[in-house]
Parts: structure tokens; C-alpha cells; sequence
């Protein structure tokens, strides 16, 4: 059975059938059914043969490796150990078979199954292994083996280091198993073997108790790699960092490679010169590693020695690089000579390390005045945020002497320099109060185990303690200097507006929020002189940008830290310079906005880019206490807003206000998003509770209100209470309040929980939907079929109605029954109101009729309604069809503007309809007196929209464009060739053809190239015609924007046409006073685009020829009046300066 | 600036991003359009239907003449022209090593500037790193390849070595002024390739 079993293994190659055969074996071993020494007896044929081809046998071998390990039980000690002998004679071969030198990989393995087979395998005969490995190196050269075969060997070892550590010990010294292991890896340069045999030095240096010399011999040999450049190339291989590591852990695996490992590193940065920079880093992580991780007593011999090679790295370096890894290192000597409690001892040698390092610093700072101040200041960072002790000792050494060089000090520049160090100290100061309290903090909650550094846990609870109190302390020492003398003299200093001047301003602002930042160190009175002062850049008109952006950027982290001070001394202070009113003057009312919104833009950047991390301990609304500033603020600005608007004449102004409420929204907003996506888990103050609905609900309340007709016998309806202006005074405030209600609606804050629209009337069905009511209390119950009609206005129900649009696109899709009215008749309602021209509205409130429209087609299905048996989109036709006998041209205008935003919302969501729209459209164009619009209509149909977008939760398909350009864009290249020959005799033709190159380019300035590219051959010449299209800016802008688009693109294209492209352009760009360009300047700019793409995509021998011509009008380009043109022409005249043979 | 091999300066003083800003003196208010988007752009923003072609005159879909507002080359358009030239010795630009500075760019500018015949002078006067630097003749030559390829050929360009400020400024200068030298040196394949390397920067 087995003879057949192995003759069958010997004969196949097939995976499945050797697994079988694995399987069939070791199951009858386990069962007993069958003994090894049957198994061995049939492999002994193939085994023993000197005829035997060497991959035969290796082929034998492998048979019983996959045997063993498959094993579920171990052998019988006796057979372990028979094998064992028989495989390790095998290794030796002191005979020198043939036959022995195959399979040395299979019989390592074979071995080390067996050496896994504890507790049955004789431990003793580690031992045997061990030396038949070692003596196969010696014997018959390790080298000549394959890599596989030598990482088998060195598992094998490392197995037997792992289980059998006590046999392999002989006579009490591990130096003859060292010795083995180290021969074994005298050539070794193979990462996978590598990959072992460093761990196995880790392991032997940490865990056996070797010898001086063992640890010498074992430091040579893993010391030749370092820095380490072997990588492997594939996945299964140690990659470069792993490599890295394991080395790096041997370094630090026992504490006598410090007296190797310090000067081979010095040595290596001493001779920087011919070092790379990836070594020089690995040379500095090194050193840092090798100090934080030696013990103390290593580290306080090598510690002044590896401070003497790194030093001049960061007073005389250059490499930003090698600077941080130099005070890493510096950082890493504080951080462990800090393990050492007794820190008052200024006799303690840890401490007096670092006393000689910060006396250096103290020498440089003082003796080379501004020579090495800001790399000083690094390192005494370095040095101090490594601990509590080392923050201590680094102020106190310092400050006094700074103090005293600051008073001498008269430059700007060097003042700046110097502050910038009490800026890294007072920085220091915050981070190792941070580490301390989040260590203090670990250790009330862990349970008192000891831990690493050798102290019990109360002695550490006491330390840490005691750090925190020594830490307090002291900068209380210096606290006069450093407040008074220091950073409140530097902020009463006068500056000039020179650089010099602003960096020092901008420099003690940064120092006063790391003042304020550390707890109980400044009196009330105090931080309040610093928010005053912040205040008083901010409200100085004209103030340099960077120190404005400096002091809100302060008073913004200042704010979120003390969120009371921010409502008692800015917010006030900034509310107060706003003016109660603005001028009527035209001149004089700009001058007072544009100061109004320099100072809100400045408050809105401090109050909504945050929340606060300190808490009132109350909130200013009934959200959450983190949105303190924020809601102060918003509540000041809408009651600013109500005052502003009981006054005639001042709706621009309450715009002002508006949008800074807006603008603060967006902000908030985005923050309060980003808070929610890294704390995904975190739930919300209060669930049902909106963070900031509280401020579109509070200004629909101060705004809408129901209304009744002139004669009080109307209908009333929900109209809007605004003061009078201008249409477009008035448009803008309606769009920013719907912008408000559209962005808190769909805000990632709106849950299902906290949705405030229609949620209060969910159980009173009757009540009218608020959509319409706009949340106007006491409206009426018809207000769903009364509040759509606009038919006849009136205007301020129009705009009313602007907001029930903005309500419904901030609604997702998903809530549709949150709407509460019915789709199809209000998406009907807005098309007669939109096409209706007796109702007395403004633009924008005629164009949300539009886009509500489109929010109710696109988002909730309302095309294919049915109204009276009819669908939307019938109706839709009919209209358009009543066109041709329409008399009155503004309201077949109307009916085509409505069809282009219908089709659009169609068309975006790919209704079924879209088709149909679009070939009205397209018909549209041969309209005689409509069709020029219409033919401009088609740009609204992919062009973005601010209403019909994504972020409004609108179907905006991908496919839309290629049914564009299949319904449309082909249709017009075969009317304007229609037009162009067999009906080139038509009265309309010339504007028909016209009409298609406008509806054409409208399509493809929003397409993307790639679903037209198939095309450009016919698109093309039309493309370039439209170039010349007189009276439309966009359409020339359009074209050319395509071309250039098309350049890199398709340049076999652009060369066939190279001369009209050329022309054409240049017919753009030649703008002189006596023959000006049919182009604007961003028309200009483009086609100066084209020309400079045209050398570097078209052949340059076509280019050569044409150098000439093109230059001569670049150089009338260079003279355009718009700096905007020059610097194309600029930067085109560089492209064909440099085109040359 | 210093020749190739041997750098005449190999340590030359590098102005800060802040010291180039303060040559152009952005204030607040003047630069609005770079900021990012504050109250006055929401205010300012074009309405959601500036698309809508029914909004706008009819048969006419032109701009507001942005044309109106003319604006006539100056210093700092001169100056933005040459700043960003790299110096062929070290990787950074004329600009930041203080080689050309905007007070040291003149310009004169003929009373009409709609006459095209008009002619325009404009002078540079440059700035060695060190006195001693071998380079001098072939920056100034890049400064005035740049400006006769960048400035309309009304313009005539004068290139200089401040003074006191390069132990040759003499025979430099004499030099960058001989059109017929200017002329044989960009014959010079080698040379005119040092100047288009030097000008690379002023594409992007």
C-alpha cells in the first residue's frame, strides 16, 4: 500500500493528487493505522540510491516533510528520535554521499516538524540539530544554497532558540551556538533570510545572557548592514522599513552595544560629508531611538558625547531634514535622562547634562547675539517639551538671561527672534501640561500595576503630581518679565508697516494666545487687555491683511477657550462700531458697507470656524454649550438685522447683515460637519434638537406674516413684510434668507429626528402644508391650493413663494411625504405662474418659480403627474404648440424660458420625457422672433445651476450629456448644413444658422469632451464658425474655450484646420484703437491660450511656417489695454520664442 | 550669480515670501478677488440666473465693456515680467535673490497712449549678488531678451548694472547696450540655451 502510495507521489506532479496522497498518509498515521518507519522504509529506495537523479530524492524528502507537518499527533519519542539522527547524519554527510546533498531544504524542514513535536521530541537533541546545521555551513558552504533553502535553516534555528534554549547552552556558555548562528550569517545579504536572522540576534542579545565576546561577535555581524539598503520585490519579503526596524531593535536589545552603537553613529555623522540623506536620517532616527531606549546608565555616559556631533547639525545646518532629526535626538537625551526623580539636585548627573546643554544655549544666545537665536530657541524647545523637569530647568537656566538681552535689544528683527523663543517656550509649557494631565488622567483609571519605569504605582501617581505642581510654578517665577516687560511691552511697542514691523506684531500675537492658553497664569484684568487689544487691530480700518489675520485668528482660538469674554468684550466691542444706519449717499454708503463687512467678515472668521472647548456651563440658545460663540453671535447679528430693518432706505445694509449670517452659517456648518465625521459615534447634544434651525425660523417669524388684498376682501395669503427698494435690493435679501433656509434644511446636522419642516403638524392633517405657510402662525387651512396661485401676484406672495421653493430644495428625496403637497399641482401651478404676464413679480421670484419647478420634475417625479387626465409634460406641449397662433410674444418668450428649465430638470434625471422636450426645443430655434433665446436657452440645460444641483439632492445622471448631444447637438449640425445648401434660400436661414451654432455651443460648453470626441470632425468647423458669431460673448467664448480644450486632445484635428484655427484667433486677439475686437477681454485671453498651445501640440514644421504671422499679432496682443490679455500674450510669446528648428 | 563650476557666491542672501510681498504692498481691499469667499463675495455674486438668456437685452449677449477701464503697462507689470526669471547659477529667481527690485525699474511712458508711434523707454538697473560676479553680462542679457519678447515693440529697453554695485559695471553695461553684440550673443546656441533655461519660469 504505501510502496504503491509513494511510487504514485514519485509520479505526479498534479497539487491534488500529492495532497490526496499527504492527506491518505498522515490520516493513517494518526489513526495509527500505519507507523513512520513503514513510511520511511518505502522512501528508502529513492532516499539512499547514489543513481537516484537529486530532485528525485528532494521529491522523496518532501513526501515526509509535508507528512510530518500535516501530522495531528506527534510521533513516539523513538521514532523522533531515530528520524532526527537519520536527518542530521543527512546535513552532515561526513561520508560525502551524493545522495545526502539533495534536499537539504526538505530535510531542514523535516527536522524542524520534528522539533515542533514537543513535549515528544528529546530535548537533547536541539542540540544534534543545532550542530549539524552549524557543521553543514562549515562543511559544505551555505552559500552555494539556494535562498529558500538557507531561510529554512535559519527557521530551524530559530525554532530551536525558541522551544529549546537550555540544550543549547553547552557547559553554561552560549558562545559556541553564537559563534554557529553568527557563521551562518557571515555572507547572508537576502532579505527574507535576513528577515530572520536579525530577530534571531534581537532575541539572543535580549533573552540570553551572553557573554562580552557572544555580544561582540553577534554586534559585528549584524553592524556590517547598517544602514540597511537590502529590499526585497515582492510582497512575501521583508520591505525595506521591516528591515529597518528589525536592525534597529538590534541595536537596542542589550545595553552593551551602546559603547558600539554611539561611536559608529557619531563616526558616521562626523564624515556627513559623503553621507546621502537617507542615511543621515537613518543615522539621527537611530540615535534616537538608541537614547530613549538604552538604559540610564548607558545614556549618561554617551548622552554629552552624542549632544557634541548633533549640536552644530541644528546651529550651523541647512537641511530642514536633518535639523529635526538632530533635535529629535536632543529632544530623546531629555526625555530619558528625565526618568531620574531627584531633579532638584543640580549634582545628579542626568541633570547636569542637560544644565551643560542649556548653559550652551544660554552662551550662544548671549555671546552671538542674533547669530544662532532661532536655532537656540529649537533646541531649548526640544529640551523642554521633553518633560516637566526638562521645561523647568530650561526656563529657569534661560528666561532671566533673555529677559535681560531683550532690554538691550532695539531691531525689530532681532526683538521678533527673541519672542519667538518665549513663544516656543510658552508653547513647551502647554504641551507638557497636556501630556501630564492625559498621563495623570491614564492613571486614576488603570489599575495599580507597576509598570516599566521601576516605580510603584502611588510613588509614579506622586511624581506625576508633583511634576504638575512643579510645572504650575514655574513660569509663576518669571511671570512679571514675561507678562509685563515682554509681551505687553511688545504689544504697546509702536511699529512701522514695514515687513520687519508687522512680523513682530504678528509674533506677539501668536505669544499672547499661548499666554492666555495656560491655566492661572493671567488675572481676568489681564486677558481682557489682550482681547482689547486684538479687538482694536481689527477694528482699525485698513489694517495690514497679516496682522489681521493674525489677531482674528488668535481672538478665534482665545474665544473658543473663553467663550464668556468673547461675548462681553468682542462681541460687543464689534457690534458697537457698527453704524445704526447707513448714508443715502451713493459714494458715502458704499464706504460705510465695505466697512461693515471688513469688520463682520473679521468677526465671522473668530465666532463660526470653531466650537468652543471650554464650556459656559450655559448656552446661549438651547443648543449645545460648544456652539456658545457661535450663537452669541448670530443672535447679535439678527437683532442687529431687526433694528436695521424697522428704518426706511436700509435694506442694503440689512443685506450686509444677512449675508454675514449666511456666511457664518456656511462656516459653522462645515465645521460642525467635520466634527461629525471624525467623531462618527458621538451622539449630538440633544437629538431632536436642530444646532442652529433656531435662526431661519426665527427670521421667517420676523419676516413673513399673513397678508390680505387692498380691499381686505381678497384671499389672504402668506406675503413677506419687507421695507421698499429697488427689485434687486429687495431679490438679494429673499435669496440669502432662502439661501438659510435651504442650507440648514439640507445640512448633514437635519436628521429624521430633527427635521423642523412639517414636523410640529404631523399629527394635524388639515393644518396647511408649511411650505406655504413658511411657519407664519395662525395660516389658513386653504393656504395648499390658495398659496400657489400666483397668477396676479401679488409681489410679495411671489416672494413668499421664493422661499416655499427654497424650503423644498433642501428637502431630500427620500421625504417627499415631508413635503405635504401635492407635486403635480404645484409643478403645474408654477408653470402658469412663470409663464404668466400679469403678475407684477421680480426677476428672482419668477425665476424660483421656475426653479421650483424644476426641484418638483427633477427630485419628485411631478413630469408625469396627471392633472385633469393630462401629464405635466403634455400640458408642457400644448403650450409650446399654442405658440404658433400666440400673438403676445412675451409669453411665448415665457413658455420657451419655462420649457428650457423643464427640459433641463428632465433631462438631468432622465425622465422618459427628455426627448420629447429637447425636440421642442430644437424646433424652437426657426422661430422667427423667440428663437435667438432659444437657441441661448440650450446652456441652461447642462450649465450648473445653484438651485438644481447635488448638494440640493437633485438626479444630476451622467447619461443626460450623451442624450444632449444624440436629441440635440446632431440635430443642429444637420440644420445648419440644411441651411447652409438646400435651404440656403430661406428668408431666416442666415439667423437660423446662427440660432444653431449658439444652441450648439450652449450644449457642449458644459460637456465633456470625451462624449463628443467621436464627433469632432463635424462638430469641428462649426466649432470655429462660431468663433465669428457676432453680439454673443458667451458663444465666442464658448468656442474657443473648446478649442482649446481640443488642442491637446485631438491635434490631427486642429492641424487640419491650423490656418482658420490661426485666424481665427488672431482675428480675437488683434484689439488695437483704430481696429478694436469683436471679443472681450476673456475671449481675448482664451484665443492667446489656443495660440501658445498651438507649438506644443502641433507639428513644428506646420508651426515654423506660420512663427512669423503669429508673432506679429502677438506683438499687437502685448500692447492690448487689458493686463489680463498681455499676460497671455506674455506668456504665448515665450512658447513661440522658443519654437525654433 | 558666479560662474557655473565655481559659484562666486554659494551662499547668496534669499529675500522671505513676505519681503516679495511687501515690493507689491497688498493692502486690504485691494486685492479682493484673491481672498477666499467672505460676505462681500456672497453679496457680489452674479445672480443663480445670470445664465438664463430671457433675463438679458435681446439679440445682444454681450459683457459690460470691460474694455472701458484701461490699463496701461507700469513699473510692477514690468518688474512681474522679469521677477520670476531663475538665475542660472543658483535655482531661484531674480526676484527673491534681490537681483531686480521695483524701485529700480523705470519707465517712461509717452503723454498719449493711444498714439501706437508713440515710443515707451523703460531702463532696469540690476543688482549683483557679489561685486565680483562673472554672470552679470549674461542676467542682464536675459532681462532684455524677456522684455523685447514681452513688451510691445513700442517699448525700448535699456538693462544696467545699479551703480556701485559690480566692480565692471562699465564694460557690462557697454555691453548689454551694444544691439549688435546683443545680437551676435543670441546667435549662440549654448548661450540662447542658458537664457531659455533662465526663462523657463516665466511660462508657468
Amino acid at each position: 500500500m504505501e510502496d504503491k502510495n509513494i511510487a504514485d507521489w514519485m509520479n505526479t506532479s498534479d497539487p491534488s493528487q500529492q495532497k490526496a496522497i499527504v492527506d491518505d498518509i498522515a490520516g493513517r498515521l494518526d489513526l495509527a493505522a500505519l507507523k513512520i518507519s513503514q513510511v520511511f522504509l518505502g522512501l528508502q529506495p529513492y532516499l539512499t540510491n547514489e543513481d537516484q537523479p537529486l530532485p528525485q530524492i528532494a521529491q522523496a524528502l518532501r513526501l515526509l516533510a509535508d507528512v510530518l507537518n500535516q501530522l495531528q499527533a506527534p510521533l513516539d519519542r523513538i521514532d523522533i528520535h531515530q528520524l532526527t539522527t537519520y536527518f542530521c547524519q543527512r546535513l552532515v554527510n561526513e561520508d560525502r554521499l551524493g545522495s545526502f546533498r539533495a534536499g537539504i531544504k526538505e530535510c531542514a524542514e523535516i527536522l524542524s516538524a520534528l522539533a515542533k513535536m514537543k513535549p515528544k521530541f528529546p530535548s537533547t537533541d536541539a542540540r544534534l540539530i543545532a550542530q549539524a546545521i552549524f557543521s553543514f555551513n562549515i562543511e559544505r558552504n551555505l552559500r552555494d544554497q539556494k535562498a529558500a533553502t538557507r531561510r529554512t535553516l535559519l527557521e530551524l534555528l530559530d525554532t530551536l532558540i525558541q522551544l529549546y534554549k537550555p540544550s543549547l547552552i553547552i557547559n553554561g556558555s552560549s558562545k559556541a551556538f553564537v559563534e554557529g548562528v553568527v557563521l551562518m550569517g557571515e555572507f547572508e545579504k537576502d532579505p527574507t533570510c535576513l528577515g530572520i536572522l536579525l530577530p534571531m540576534y534581537e532575541k539572543l542579545s535580549k533573552e540570553w545572557e551572553l557573554s562580552e565576546d557572544a555580544l561582540l561577535l553577534i554586534w559585528d555581524s549584524f553592524v556590517r548592514y547598517y544602514p540597511i539598503t537590502i529590499s526585497g520585490q515582492n510582497a512575501s519579503v521583508p520591505t525595506p522599513d521591516d528591515l529597518r526596524r528589525f536592525l534597529l531593535n538590534c541595536f537596542i536589545s542589550n545595553d552593551t552595544y551602546a559603547k558600539n552603537a554611539f561611536p559608529r553613529l557619531i563616526e558616521l555623522l562626523d564624515t556627513s560629508q559623503d553621507l546621502s540623506a537617507n542615511v543621515k536620517n537613518e543615522v539621527f532616527r537611530t540615535m534616537e531611538t538608541c537614547i530613549t531606549s538604552y538604559s540610564l546608565p548607558a545614556v549618561l555616559e554617551w548622552a554629552p558625547k552624542v549632544w557634541d556631533s548633533v549640536k552644530f547639525e541644528v546651529w550651523n545646518g541647512e537641511n530642514d531634514e536633518f535639523i529635526r532629526g538632530a533635535l529629535n535626538v536632543i529632544h530623546g537625551i531629555t526625555r530619558a535622562l528625565s526618568s531620574q526623580a531627584d531633579w532638584n539636585d543640580t549634582e545628579n548627573p542626568s541633570v547636569k547634562i542637560v544644565l551643560s546643554i542649556l548653559n550652551e544655549c544660554k552662551e550662544r544666545l548671549i555671546d552671538s547675539r542674533q547669530r544662532h537665536v532661532v536655532e537656540t530657541g529649537k533646541i531649548l524647545y526640544a529640551v523642554a517639551t521633553a518633560s516637566p523637569y526638562g521645561f523647568s530647568w530650561a526656563t529657569r537656566m534661560l528666561l532671566p538671561s533673555m529677559f535681560t538681552h531683550w532690554q538691550g535689544l532695539v531691531s525689530k528683527s532681532d526683538k521678533t527672534a527673541i519672542l519667538g523663543i518665549f513663544n516656543r517656550i510658552l508653547e513647551a509649557r502647554l504641551l507638557v501640561e497636556q501630556e501630564l494631565e492625559a498621563k495623570l488622567r491614564d492613571e486614576a483609571s488603570s489599575q495599580a500595576t507597576p509598570r516599566g519605569d521601576g516605580l510603584s504605582p502611588p510613588t509614579r501617581a506622586d511624581y506625576l503630581s508633583q511634576s504638575k505642581d512643579r510645572l504650575a510654578s514655574t513660569l509663576n517665577e518669571t511671570r512679571r518679565n514675561l507678562v509685563d516687560d515682554i509681551y505687553f511691552s511688545a504689544m504697546t511697542e509702536k511699529i512701522s508697516d514695514s515687513p520687519d514691523g508687522t512680523q513682530f506684531r504678528v509674533t506677539t500675537i501668536q505669544g499672547l494666545v499661548f499666554l492666555m492658553s495656560i491655566q492661572d497664569l493671567l488675572s481676568d484684568f489681564e486677558k481682557g487687555a489682550i482681547i482689547e487689544s486684538l479687538n482694536e487691530i481689527l477694528l482699525q480700518p485698513n489694517q495690514i491683511d497679516s496682522l489681521s489675520e493674525a489677531a482674528a485668528s488668535a481672538l478665534q482660538k482665545i474665544s473658543t477657550g473663553d467663550p464668556v469674554k468673547f461675548q462681553q468684550i468682542t462681541l460687543v466691542n464689534f457690534m458697537s462700531k457698527l453704524p445704526k444706519s447707513i448714508s443715502a449717499d451713493k459714494r458715502q454708503r458704499k464706504s460705510e458697507l465695505d466697512s461693515v463687512i471688513d469688520l463682520l467678515d473679521s468677526l465671522t472668521k473668530i465666532a463660526c470656524t470653531a466650537t468652543c472647548n471650554a464650556e459656559t456651563g450655559q448656552s446661549a440658545t438651547e443648543t449645545d454649550p460648544k456652539h456658545y460663540v457661535f450663537d452669541v453671535y448670530q443672535k447679535a447679528l439678527l437683532s442687529k438685522l431687526f433694528d436695521i430693518i424697522k428704518q426706511d432706505g436700509q435694506l442694503p445694509y440689512a443685506n450686509v447683515i444677512l449675508g454675514a449670517i449666511y456666511r457664518g452659517l456656511v462656516s459653522f456648518d462645515g465645521v460642525l460637519d467635520k466634527e461629525l465625521k471624525s467623531t462618527h459615534s458621538a451622539k449630538p447634544f440633544v437629538s431632536s434638537l436642530h444646532p442652529y434651525a433656531w435662526i431661519p425660523l426665527t427670521l421667517l417669524q420676523q419676516f413673513v406674516k399673513i397678508k390680505h388684498g387692498p380691499t381686505n376682501s381678497e384671499t389672504p395669503y402668506v406675503g413677506l413684510d419687507l421695507p421698499l427698494d429697488k427689485d434687486e435690493v429687495v431679490d438679494r435679501f429673499v435669496s440669502l434668507l432662502g439661501d438659510i433656509i435651504t442650507l440648514a434644511l439640507r445640512s448633514n446636522q437635519t436628521t429624521a429626528e430633527n427635521n423642523f419642516l412639517n414636523s410640529r403638524d404631523v399629527q394635524s392633517p388639515n393644518v396647511s402644508s408649511q411650505i406655504w405657510s413658511l411657519f407664519v402662525e395662525n395660516a389658513p387651512e386653504n393656504l395648499n391650493s390658495t398659496q400657489q396661485d400666483l397668477i396676479y401676484g401679488p409681489g410679495d406672495k411671489c416672494l413668499a413663494s421664493a422661499l416655499s421653493m427654497s424650503l423644498v430644495a433642501g428637502v431630500r428625496r427620500e421625504d417627499k411625504s415631508r413635503l405635504k403637497i401635492d407635486v403635480g399641482n404645484a409643478a403645474l401651478a408654477m408653470i402658469k405662474n412663470a409663464t404668466s404676464t400679469q403678475n407684477e413679480c421680480s426677476l428672482y421670484a419668477r425665476v424660483s418659480m421656475l426653479y421650483f419647478l424644476q426641484l418638483l420634475v427633477n427630485k419628485f417625479g411631478a413630469a408625469e403627474e396627471k392633472i385633469g387626465g393630462r401629464s405635466l409634460v403634455e400640458i408642457m406641449v400644448d403650450l409650446i404648440h399654442s405658440c404658433n397662433s400666440n400673438p403676445n410674444e412675451l409669453e411665448v418668450e415665457r413658455y420657451y424660458q419655462t420649457l428650457s428649465y423643464f427640459t433641463a430638470a428632465a433631462l438631468a434625471c432622465r425622465d422618459k420625457s427628455d426627448q420629447t422636450l429637447i425636440s421642442l426645443m430644437v424646433q424652437g430655434i426657426k422661430d422667427p422672433k423667440a428663437g435667438r433665446k432659444v437657441a441661448r436657452s440650450f446652456r441652461i440645460l447642462l450649465g450648473p445651476s445653484k438651485v438644481m444641483c447635488k448638494e440640493n439632492f437633485c438626479l444630476l445622471r451622467p447619461i443626460r450629456q450623451g442624450r444632449l448631444f444624440q436629441f440635440a447637438v446632431e440635430e443642429f449640425i444637420k440644420l445648419w448644413r440644411a441651411y447652409s445648401f438646400e435651404l440656403q434660400g430661406d428668408p431666416n436661414a442666415k439667423d437660423i444658422k446662427t440660432n444653431c451654432l449658439i444652441a450648439l455651443t450652449g450644449c457642449l460648453a458644459y460637456m465633456d469632451t470625451k462624449v463628443y470626441l467621436s464627433h469632432v470632425n463635424e462638430v469641428f468647423p462649426l466649432i470655429l464658425e462660431g468663433t465669428n458669431v457676432q453680439n454673443d460673448d458667451f458663444t465666442k467664448l464658448a468656442c474657443i474655450t473648446i478649442i482649446r480644450t481640443l488642442v491637446p486632445v485631438c491635434p490631427g484635428v486642429i492641424e487640419s484646420h491650423l490656418d482658420s484655427v490661426i485666424n481665427r484667433m488672431t482675428d480675437r486677439t488683434h484689439n488695437t484703437y483704430y481696429s478694436p475686437s469683436d471679443a472681450n477681454v476673456a475671449s481675448r485671453a482664451a484665443a492667446l491660450e489656443v495660440l501658445a498651445l498651438l507649438p506644443r501640440h502641433i507639428d513644428k514644421v506646420a508651426m515654423l511656417k506660420r512663427k512669423n504671422k503669429v508673432i506679429s499679432e502677438l506683438d499687437t496682443a502685448l500692447a492690448d489695454v487689458s493686463m489680463e490679455v498681455r499676460t497671455q500674450a506674455q506668456k504665448c510669446k515665450m512658447w513661440y520664442f522658443n519654437l525654433v528648428e | 550669480m558666479g560662474s557655473a563650476k565655481e559659484l562666486d557666491n554659494a551662499n547668496p542672501t534669499i529675500l522671505s515670501a513676505s519681503e516679495l510681498q511687501s515690493q507689491r504692498q497688498r493692502r486690504k481691499g485691494r486685492d479682493a478677488s484673491a481672498k477666499e469667499e467672505g460676505i462681500r463675495e456672497i453679496l457680489m455674486a452674479k445672480p443663480s440666473y445670470a445664465l438664463d438668456p430671457f433675463y438679458l437685452s435681446e439679440y445682444s449677449d454681450t459683457d459690460s465693456d470691460d474694455d472701458s477701464t484701461l490699463e496701461p503697462i507700469d513699473e510692477q507689470e514690468i518688474y512681474d515680467l522679469i521677477a520670476p526669471i531663475s538665475d542660472p547659477e543658483h535655482p531661484l529667481s531674480l526676484e527673491s535673490l534681490g537681483v531686480v527690485k521695483l524701485q529700480d525699474v523705470h519707465l517712461i511712458s509717452p503723454p498719449d497712449l493711444a498714439n501706437p508711434a508713440a515710443l515707451s523707454r523703460v531702463l532696469v538697473e540690476l543688482t549683483p549678488t557679489v561685486t565680483h560676479c562673472s554672470l552679470a553680462t549674461v542676467i542682464g542679457l536675459g532681462v532684455r531678451v524677456r522684455l523685447e519678447q514681452a513688451l510691445p515693440p513700442s517699448y525700448r529697453v535699456e538693462v544696467k548694472i545699479k551703480k556701485d554695485t559690480h566692480s565692471q559695471s562699465e564694460e557690462v553695461n557697454k555691453q548689454l547696450a551694444d544691439k549688435e553684440r546683443v545680437a551676435a550673443a543670441l546667435e549662440n546656441a549654448n548661450l540662447m540655451g542658458i537664457l531659455r533655461k533662465m526663462m523657463e519660469p516665466c511660462q508657468d
